[in-house]
């Protein structure tokens, strides 16, 4: 009987049974790669996943930090970050991005849940800079799936980037040149829905979100738009995969329903204005992150309103008075001492 | 019928077996205890205690007064068993504070006070002299605040309220009494309801009860029938709510009824012109009424999260010990509770007595909170039924931010504990807020 404070019974769910479901969640997205791209996948997703999750448990120790458990939050970041790249990547660059986004994006920020960044996000916008080949070199799926030598040599028939038009098929199987979890709709909307029925992803950012990209799709590209154009940039560019595992992630979006709005709104923007200004590779990686660095403050100011008080917005009176008050006894301990005097 | 209810909180759906939350309640027959020995301590309500009447040696009956009030907001304290007074002594409550306590040692003769016998005609008397027995009664608020009957209802009618509540929305889990006096003993509180609506001068009365309590809701409108015909000039009605969690709060059942937010300072009786009075005290009331028993025992719901509940009928000042003699199963339980599962004080000692407000004694043996750092799921952001932040709130207390916490609004926190009900990584939310909450409350 070591606290006895006040609620004595506990809802079931807890932070290592989330994050299971989250890996579970991700499992589609891992076997459509791995059906893909055969042993190349197989290696560096697993290569991926058990160096994240090594390295924050190393580094937790290093600094004593007081919960250290089996943290599976690691492996979900790896598996993120690897789904984020293509095949051709070579191990050491993964290794790089699981470094960075382990080290310094989760565990120099105080560790899991207080992470300020995606970090599969931001390895991987550090691999787009550091390493330039794994945006560029892409392959095709089915090439040498299963021959031990493109270990070595890498794929024979590297393609520097998407040719032409994939056809439909392709495209919601996601089994087109690009990276490995990416690109696949279907098995990312599938775990999402996973999520979904197990109460972990809440819709608000990623639907406000696609509403956003598909209502500034017609504005932006107003010459050109089309509805298989619009199609093709749901489906092709990772917006469902983004949609379901970054603005999804809950660390890095704020709490509330109406900041989960404000986020996906603000991440659509972004994603647009890339787009449009020719910066189609990563746009939705950067964007991610750039509203992820404004999170505390949509945390900050689009909050829950207070029972029986009015919005903050409305609350500004209220704030003068309150200075107000508090100005008036400091006039009154002066006039104190002046009469004092 | 519509069901009301109030944003966030949480349903008790997820995965806690609540012990068969339909079934354990349903027993016909009430089990009486009998104890050996009882501690009536004087400061059951809130206010001042009471003083005690009776010396060593004297020797008391069911009913007989042995602590008579202090001042307006205080009540007297009456024996529940027959027997020998053997001492005055000073003990400590549930919540750590201590006051003056009569023991009684049981004669096992159950022997009842002169005065206690049944009117001919209840529904004839007076007002003066209703008010002269809720004063003597001994009545206070059953549910949680324990503010003494007749204070509340004075208060009430100074102020000209215009409807009355019987709060009997048991919302947390585990605790079924009020729900058990509402169906077998419909008609007392009925009863009760209408003389302290006939006392706060109010025509409406409205019966509040979760929806998930079907029977209880057929039997309240089968015995409406008969008091239509007896009150003519009242209106009665029932509102079912949803089974959620903090709906039994004061609060949050006006914002359910009439949408109205009330701050936390705020009075139901002044801003709503709404008084609240739970099931258990308007039976306890009819009692008084009818046959001219002051409130010597009460219903307690005994039960675990690992066994089947009972609803047992206590004389008030049993020692939780001699309850927890007949419970098989209690010596191997973490925590003996008194009051709710989840807003109730876990006892340090089970020495402690029944008092006028202890709704349960609940026994937990599987508590083990997984212990992680917050990971930021939002989770009680989510269940906080007043809108704060709370996993924010923690950090900042934490952190001692004393600036940053003024503008958290912490003094809204209602201690209802969902957050930390619904967190995922264990930590003791409600405690640390709630306590912070009532110093800033004191503070102002």
């Amino acid at each position: 009987m070591r606290e006895m404070s006040a609620p004595h019974i506990r809802s079931k769910k807890n932070a290592p049974q989330i994050y299971l479901d989250v890996v579970i969640a991700l499992l589609p997205c891992c076997v459509a790669a791995i059906y893909a791209y055969g042993i190349r996948a197989v290696i560096l997703l697993l290569w991926g996943a058990f160096l994240h999750a090594l390295t924050d448990h190393i580094f937790s120790r290093f600094v004593r930090r007081e919960q250290v458990y089996l943290d599976l939050s690691g492996l979900i970041s790896g598996l993120i970050l690897v789904l984020l790249l293509p095949p051709t990547v070579s191990l050491w660059a993964v290794a790089a991005g699981v470094l960075f986004s382990s080290v310094v994006v989760k565990q120099f920020f105080g560790g899991v849940g207080s992470n300020l960044f995606n970090p599969a996000l931001a390895g991987r916008a550090f691999l787009a800079v550091a390493f330039s080949e794994t945006t560029n070199t892409l392959a095709r799926p089915f090439a040498d799936r299963w021959s031990l030598i493109t270990l070595i040599t890498g794929p024979r028939d590297a393609v520097s980037a998407v040719i032409g038009q994939p056809d439909w098929l392709e495209i919601l199987s996601g089994l087109f040149p690009g990276a490995m979890g990416l690109t696949s709709a279907v098995f990312a909307a599938a775990g999402g829905v996973y999520l979904l029925y197990r109460g972990i992803l809440k819709l608000h950012a990623p639907l406000s979100y696609m509403i956003t990209l598909i209502a500034g799709y017609w504005i932006f590209f107003l010459n050109g738009a089309s509805v298989s154009g619009m199609l093709s940039l749901l489906f092709t560019s990772g917006v469902v995969f983004c949609a379901a595992f970054a603005l999804g992630d809950f660390s890095t979006v704020p709490t509330s329903g109406p900041g989960r709005i404000a986020f996906g709104i603000g991440t659509g923007i972004w994603t647009l204005m890339m787009l449009a200004s020719g910066q189609s590779n990563l746009a939705i990686v950067f964007s991610v992150l750039l509203m992820n660095g404004v999170t505390p403050v949509l945390e900050f100011y689009i909050r829950p309103r207070i029972f029986a008080q009015q919005p903050w917005y409305f609350q500004k009176g209220a704030a003068v008075n309150e200075q107000e008050s508090k100005a008036d006894p400091t006039d009154d301990k002066e006039r104190e001492t002046e009469v004092s005097v | 019928m519509k069901k009301l209810s109030f944003k966030k909180g949480w349903l008790p759906l997820d995965g806690l077996a609540f012990t068969g939350d339909r079934d354990f309640p349903r027993e016909p027959v009430l089990e009486i205890f009998t104890p050996r020995e009882i501690a009536l301590p004087m400061l059951q309500h809130s206010g001042t205690p009471a003083i005690p009447t009776v010396r060593e040696g004297d020797r008391v009956t069911v009913g007989s007064i042995v602590g008579k009030p202090s001042s307006v907001r205080s009540a007297p304290v009456h024996a529940g068993i027959s027997g020998m007074v053997t001492g005055i002594e000073t003990v400590r409550l549930a919540d750590n504070t201590s006051c003056k306590a009569v023991i009684i040692h049981n004669d096992l003769k159950r022997e009842l006070h002169s005065s206690v016998k049944k009117r001919m005609y209840p529904d004839r008397i007076g007002r003066d002299d209703l008010w002269k027995l809720l004063d003597y009664s001994g009545v206070v608020g059953m549910g949680r605040d324990g503010i003494p009957t007749a204070f509340k209802c004075r208060n009430a009618e100074r102020i000209g309220v215009e409807t009355l509540l019987v709060n009997a929305c048991q919302s947390e889990p585990y605790l079924t009494c009020d729900i058990h006096l509402l169906r077998e003993q419909t008609e007392r509180v009925i009863q009760g309801a209408f003389v302290l609506s006939g006392l706060c001068r109010v025509k409406r009365v409205v019966f509040c009860l979760l929806d998930k309590w079907e029977t209880e809701l057929s039997a309240l409108q089968n015995s409406f029938h008969k008091y239509r015909e007896h009150y003519p000039d009242r209106d009665l009605g029932i509102r079912l709510f949803r089974s959620r969690f903090p709906q039994g709060f004061d609060k949050l059942l006006i914002k359910a009824l009439y949408d109205v937010e009330l701050p936390v300072e705020a009075s139901c009786e002044e801003a709503a012109g709404v008084v609240i009075f739970n099931a258990s005290t308007c039976a306890a009331v009819w009692d008084m009424v009818e046959r001219n028993q002051p409130l010597t025992s009460r219903v307690i719901s005994i039960s675990s999260d690992t066994a089947i509940g009972h609803n047992v009928l206590v004389p008030i000042g049993t020692r939780v010990s001699e309850i927890l003699e007949r419970v098989p199963g209690a010596a191997s339980a973490r925590r003996i509770i008194m009051g709710g599962a989840i807003t109730g004080t876990a006892l340090r000692s089970t020495e402690v007595s029944v008092t006028k407000t202890t709704s349960g004694i609940i026994m937990i043996r599987n508590f083990e909170p997984p212990k992680t750092a917050c990971i930021h799921c939002g989770a009680c952001v989510d269940a906080c039924p007043v809108g704060l932040l709370p996993y924010l709130c923690e950090q900042l207390l934490r952190a001692d931010e004393g600036e940053a916490i003024k503008r958290e609004n912490i003094r809204n926190c209602i201690s209802c504990g969902a957050c930390s009900y619904v967190c995922p990584a264990g930590i003791d939310l409600s405690a640390r807020i709630g306590k912070a909450a009532e110093r800033s409350r004191r503070d102002r």
